[in-house]
Parts: C-alpha cells; structure tokens; sequence
C-alpha cells in the first residue's frame, strides 16, 4: 500500500508539473536578429511561434528592404518597401502584398498614390 | 461484474480508428471510433458510480481517480518511453516540437495543444507523434470533472429519507437531467461552432463541443446500468427471441457505425451536424444489446480471444500512432501496418499483463517466473535508459521541421517577387500575339513551393506562385485573378494535386474551361507514395490525363513516373516534399522544362 502511495504520488508529481509547465508555455513575442543564410534573409524585429509577428526590419541579400509590421511571418498592416532597383512603397500591406492606401514611387520618380487591392492600384476614375 | 460482450463494443471503436489511421482513403471517418470509446467510458463510469452508491450508500471519488490514475497513466508512460527510441529510423524533423508534445501528453492537455497549434491527423505535413492522445486528455477531463459532479449528487441524494434504493433512483433521477443538459449543451456548442468553421480542428479537439458522447453514455447508464436494470429490461430477458434480436441489433450498429467511417470526412460539416451524434447513439445500441445478451445468458462463456483484444485495446491505441507515423516513413503501408501491429500487440501486454499489475501491487507469473512488487527496482533500473534518451531527444527537438522553415521562407521571398510583379503591373507592357505577359506561370502548393527557387532560376521568364494546403479549388482562384490583372503570362502550368478534393473532376474542368484564349496550359500529375491519400492523388493524376486526351491544349507533365524511379530523391524527406534535395528539383525541372517543350508544339486554347 504504502509502495502504491510512491507510485501514485510520483504519477500526480509529473502531471502536476507538466500542467503548471503547459500553462505556462503560451507563446510570447520576443526580440530577435536571425540569418537565413541559404535563402540570403536577414531579419530583426518581433518573432512569435517561430515566425515574424509584430513590428520588424527584413533585408535580402539583393538589397531589397522592408521595414513594418508582420503577422504570421508576412508583410501584414503599415510597412516601407524598398526595392534595390530604386523603387519604393510606402503604405499599406496585406497577405504579403499592396492593399489598401499607400504611395508607390518608381525608379524614375513617378508616383502612384491612392489605393491598392491585391497589388493592383486602383485607378481613380473622377 | 464483468458484463460479457462489452470487449467487442472496445474493440469495435479500435478497429475503427485503425482503419482510419492504415487506410485513410476507404475509410477516412474512421475518426469516429473515439466516439465509440468516449459513449462506452461515460457509460461504465456512471453505471458503476451507481452500483457503489446502491452497494455502499457512498461514492468514493478518491479510490475512482486512483484506480484510474493506475490504469491509464503507465501505458502513457511507456508509450512515449519505448516509441521514442524508434525516431532515430527517421528524420529530426520528426521530433519538431516534442517537449510541448510530451508536456501535454502526460499533463492530459494535448486537446488544447493541439488547438492552439491547429494540428490534426490530416495535418500536410508530419504529424505530432503523440496527436492521438488528445481522446485520452478529453477522456481524463472528464473523469476527473464528472466525478467531483456525480460525488455531489451522491451527498445530496443521501439527505433524502428512505430506503438505499430510493436513493439510489434519486442519484440516478439526476444524473439523467444533469446529462440531459450538458449533452444538448455540448451538441449544440459543436453544432453552432462548426457551422462558423472551415478548419474544424478547435471545434473537434474541443473539451466542450466534443464531450456530448460522454453525457449520451452517462445518460444511458443512469436508465440502464450495469447491475441495475429497470424490470421491463429484465423481463424482455426473459423473450425467447431476445438474443437473436440483440444479436441483429448489436450487428445494425456496427453496420452503422462502418457505414460512417466510409462517409463521413474531417473536413465535412454533416460529421459535426449529425455523423459524431449519430455514433454515440449507435454505440448506445451496441452497449443495450450487448448488456442485453448478458442479461439473458449470464452464464455463457466468452471467447478468450475477444477478452484478450479487450484487454489490451488501450495499449494498441497509444503504441500504434507514433510506431506507425516512424515506420511509414522507412517502409511500405503494408510492412508498416504489420510492423506496427505486432509491436504495439507486444507493448500492450507487456503494460496490460506485467507493468500495470506490478504498479497496482499484485503479484504476476512470466515465463513460469513469479514476478513480486518488490522487484520493480530492477525494472526502474530497465527503463533508465529510456527516460535518458527521452531527456536527450527533448534537448535536441526542432521548434519548427525543415520543411515549414524552407516553406516559410519561400513564402517570404514569394511575396517579395510579387510586389515586384505588381510594381511591373503598373506601366502595361506589350506581350505577345495576346495582351498577356510571355512566359510561365506555374501555380502550385507546397511541393512546387519548396522548390520555387530553383524553379524560377531555370524556367526562364517564369514566375511561381505556390501556397502550402492549396488543392485546385484554390488554383482556379488565383489563376482567375492573375487572368484578371493580366499578369497570367503565356503557359500556365498547375501543379496541384497532394491535397486533393473528392470533387476534383469539377474543379480540373473549370481550371480548363476558363483559361483564356491564348493560352498553353499544363498539368502536374501528382507523386505521392507515401500512404495517406495516394489513391485520391493517384485518381487527380489519371484524371489529368483524360483532359490532355480530350482538349489538344492541355499538356501532361508526369511527374508521377519520374518520381517513382527516383526513390533517392525523397531520402530524409516525408515522401512528398523533395524541395530540400537538389537532385529532386533538377529532376523536377527537368520534366517540367521537357512539358513546355511538348506544349510549346500544341496549339494554344481558342
């Protein structure tokens, strides 16, 4: 009887402990610099569950650069994009793309401002 | 009191989820066999809840958790102790997250861990080795709830004057209700929740929605126990034609109950409208009848065999799952089937007939050697090296496998060419005879995701939009909306299939009959050997092909063939995703890069 005491309280110890443990592993963002050298990416900024998420610099070996906020990894809310061949964007972003308001200026100063769906600027027909 | 017949309705709901597991695409709601043991525990643990109450005018909860804590916790224990040596057969990525797997595993949490991490058995990529312990977390959830509830109950009931019996009706009066309530409660939580679904993983894995088959046992014991029985139940014992008719009914169920696991899908809202019900009531039938056959012949013997399966049912269901996710990976389906039976048989009864009577402290006779308690010490000392490896492989687990990294960040790089894309798309430029872009746009999931790069370095002027889950109904959307914005350039190619649709035929066509005139447009035929849904993807991949024969515009690229007679290509890999070996993606392009030339010489669609 007093051997099942053992066992059963050794059993309620490691359940208890790995509860507590459970409890307290929810994911926390935190502050990191990673290199990706095999796919040439650099990133500093917010990371949570392994993935960008929050506010956050990613360069690319190429010198293209974004500076803004991520959601699961992707571009996602208010982000700078600039492009190494000299063009730039300044807006809004969503599912890793233009969407919504922003200001695109190309490699020769042109500007396109107003609103992007999907990538696509929406020409403003007034 | 043993009630015979009860072992088949154990190893009923067992064959059931093996099935599911070993042969996915004959009987991919085979899931519903843990609805089987989920009905079958609220049953037993109520109904003997009520024959303590009536035999002893009190419930004690604390010996019900320690009888249980006994009977489930060292076949988990040694589940996650002897199947993770065997990860050393495979790849590390197999142990991506195995310190929140083994936390939540042996903390019965995994129900909640596997919501927060969206993982299911259809999972694309590898699943979590110890996934199946989620029905043993909602199981212990509900023990340990249900008998604080019942235990209350029981210290009410006994304030009521009268007999032990009178009682024992009240207790059962409302344990009725009580369940009543909380099983309409759960079913209409699972009901309104999936209807908002898509993805039904938080609803399935949920201790909420998914524990009404629980309370659908609970209610049936508390109508027909184990000991007791409502007289007209005895009576109908008594009709000579009862036991063909038990018979008759118990078979109706099970008929049922495979009828299910045929029909019903993960992904289907019929299986969390009406599919999960429907077999807890269906287990329902197999527990009266059974109960009733043991009613009406009590004294009749039953077969060795069935007590055997019963007993060991539990062991099997926790060994299978990770001995089978290992083996798959080095093996054939049917050498992994087998390998994976025969070791989890063999664990189970070392658990059932050794470990568990030694830790309950009984004494046990192997190989005509009296084994005593007292000689636990030298089997602590056996599994030392195990709790050792197991330390060792938590210290050494990925947080993230390979494959969702290099997918990731393929994605990642995918939106960066595509807001270069959408830059280019901002001054039109002149393409060719057609007003779209020359070149290929290859859309595809996550096989041609993780070989993006390579592919857009060698197809020239190519542009590969790839997305991990995506199945054709999705292609179709992003072709369309590329054709819309006029950067679908000149030959399409889709290279989907390794998530498959039932409705795939439709979806193909619509893909077909929609392109553009312009346009050259090529199929990926699929390569999937690796269990699962390899018969589905093999049909997507022969269906391609009945469209290469029927519109002269439409082009096959069998990467299937190829595939199969380059095994080495998917060394280290789940079988599927070849995009982490060079050679695979030079092969890959290679037959792709032969496609568009064949396609290249086929007209263009009309």
């Amino acid at each position: 009887m007093k051997r099942q005491i053992m066992i059963a309280s050794l059993f309620l110890a490691i359940i208890l402990t790995c509860l507590v443990i459970f409890l307290n592993t929810e994911e926390h963002d935190y502050y990191t610099e990673v290199s990706f050298e095999d796919q040439g990416i650099n990133y500093q900024g917010m990371v949570r569950n392994n993935k960008f998420e929050g506010e956050g610099k990613l360069t690319f070996s190429n010198g293209d650069d974004y500076r803004g906020a991520f959601v699961d990894g992707r571009f996602e809310g208010e982000g700078v994009f600039i492009q190494h061949q000299g063009w730039d964007y300044v807006g809004s972003f969503s599912k890793g793309t233009f969407n919504g308001e922003g200001v695109l200026t190309t490699e020769d100063g042109k500007i396109f401002a107003g609103r992007f769906e999907n990538g696509v600027f929406e020409v403003d027909e007034n | 009191m043993r009630i015979k017949w009860f072992s088949l309705i154990r190893i009923s709901g067992l064959l059931l989820v093996l099935l599911y597991h070993f042969y996915p695409e004959s009987y991919r709601g085979g899931f519903v066999g843990v609805d089987l043991f989920f009905t079958f525990s609220g049953y037993l643990v109520t109904a003997l809840f009520c024959d303590e109450f009536y035999d002893k005018g009190y419930i004690n909860v604390g010996s019900f958790y320690r009888r249980r804590l006994f009977r489930i916790y060292p076949p988990l224990l040694l589940t996650i102790l002897l199947c993770l040596p065997f990860t050393y057969l495979v790849s590390h990525d197999y142990l991506t997250e195995l310190p929140q797997q083994v936390v939540s595993a042996l903390s019965f949490t995994t129900n909640l861990f596997e919501i927060q991490n969206g993982g299911n058995y259809e999972a694309q990529f590898i699943p979590h080795l110890f996934v199946h312990t989620w029905s043993l977390a909602l199981e212990v959830q509900f023990y340990v709830l249900w008998a604080i509830v019942v235990g209350v109950l029981a210290k009410l009931c006994r304030h009521f004057s009268g007999t032990i019996k009178n009682q024992t009706t009240y207790l059962r009066l409302s344990i009725f209700l009580i369940s009543l309530i909380l099983a309409i409660t759960s079913y209409v939580t699972m009901v309104v929740r999936s209807s908002r679904l898509t993805e039904f993983s938080p609803v399935y894995f949920s201790s909420i929605a998914h524990s009404f088959p629980f309370f659908i046992g609970s209610l049936l014991a508390s109508i027909n126990g184990i000991k007791q029985v409502p007289q007209r139940f005895k009576r109908k014992a008594q009709q000579q034609q009862i036991k063909g008719k038990s018979v008759g009914i118990f078979t109706c169920c099970v008929i049922g109950l495979l009828i299910l696991a045929k029909q019903l899908t993960f992904t289907s809202q019929l299986t969390y409208y009406l599919g999960i019900l429907l077999a807890s009531l269906l287990t329902g039938g197999m527990i009266l009848s059974a109960r009733m056959l043991h009613e009406k012949n009590p004294e009749a013997s039953e077969p060795k065999v069935f007590v055997f399966l019963a007993n060991i049912s539990y062991g099997v269901y926790l060994f299978h799952w990770p001995l089978y996710v290992i083996f798959t990976n080095r093996w054939s389906l049917s050498q992994a089937v087998l390998a994976t039976i025969s070791l989890s048989i063999v664990f189970s009864m070392g658990s059932f007939y050794i470990v568990e009577p030694l830790l309950a402290g009984k004494d046990i006779v192997v190989l005509k050697k009296k084994l005593t308690p007292s000689q636990l010490k030298y089997g602590i000392l056996l599994l030392l090296p195990l709790v050792g490896n197991l330390f060792f492989l938590i210290s050494q687990a990925p947080q993230m496998s390979t494959l969702e990294k290099d997918l990731w960040l393929s994605n990642v790089q995918q939106d960066v060419d595509r807001l270069q894309m959408a830059r280019e798309g901002l001054e039109q430029k002149e393409a060719s005879d057609y007003t779209f872009p020359k070149g290929t746009s290859i859309i595809g999931d996550s096989v041609i995701l993780g070989a993006r790069d390579y592919l857009m370095e060698n197809i020239p002027d190519s542009f590969v939009d790839g997305e991990v889950s995506r199945n054709l109904d999705r292609a179709y959307e992003v072709m369309i909306a590329n054709q819309e914005e006029n950067v679908l350039r000149e030959y399409v190619v889709i290279g989907i299939g390794n998530n498959p649709q039932y409705d795939y035929e439709e979806q193909a066509v619509k893909i077909v009959e929609d392109l553009a005139a312009g346009h050259h447009l090529i199929f990926v035929v699929p390569y999937d050997d690796s269990s699962k849904l390899s018969e589905l993807v093999k049909e997507q991949g022969e269906y391609y092909k009945k469209l290469a024969q029927k519109y002269d515009y439409v082009t096959i690229c069998d990467w299937a063939v190829v595939a199969r007679a380059h095994p080495e290509i998917y060394e280290d890999t789940d079988g599927i995703h070849f995009g982490s070996n060079q050679e695979g993606n030079e092969l890959f392009t290679k037959t792709l890069l032969a496609a568009l030339q064949e396609a290249e010489g086929q007209p263009r669609k009309e």
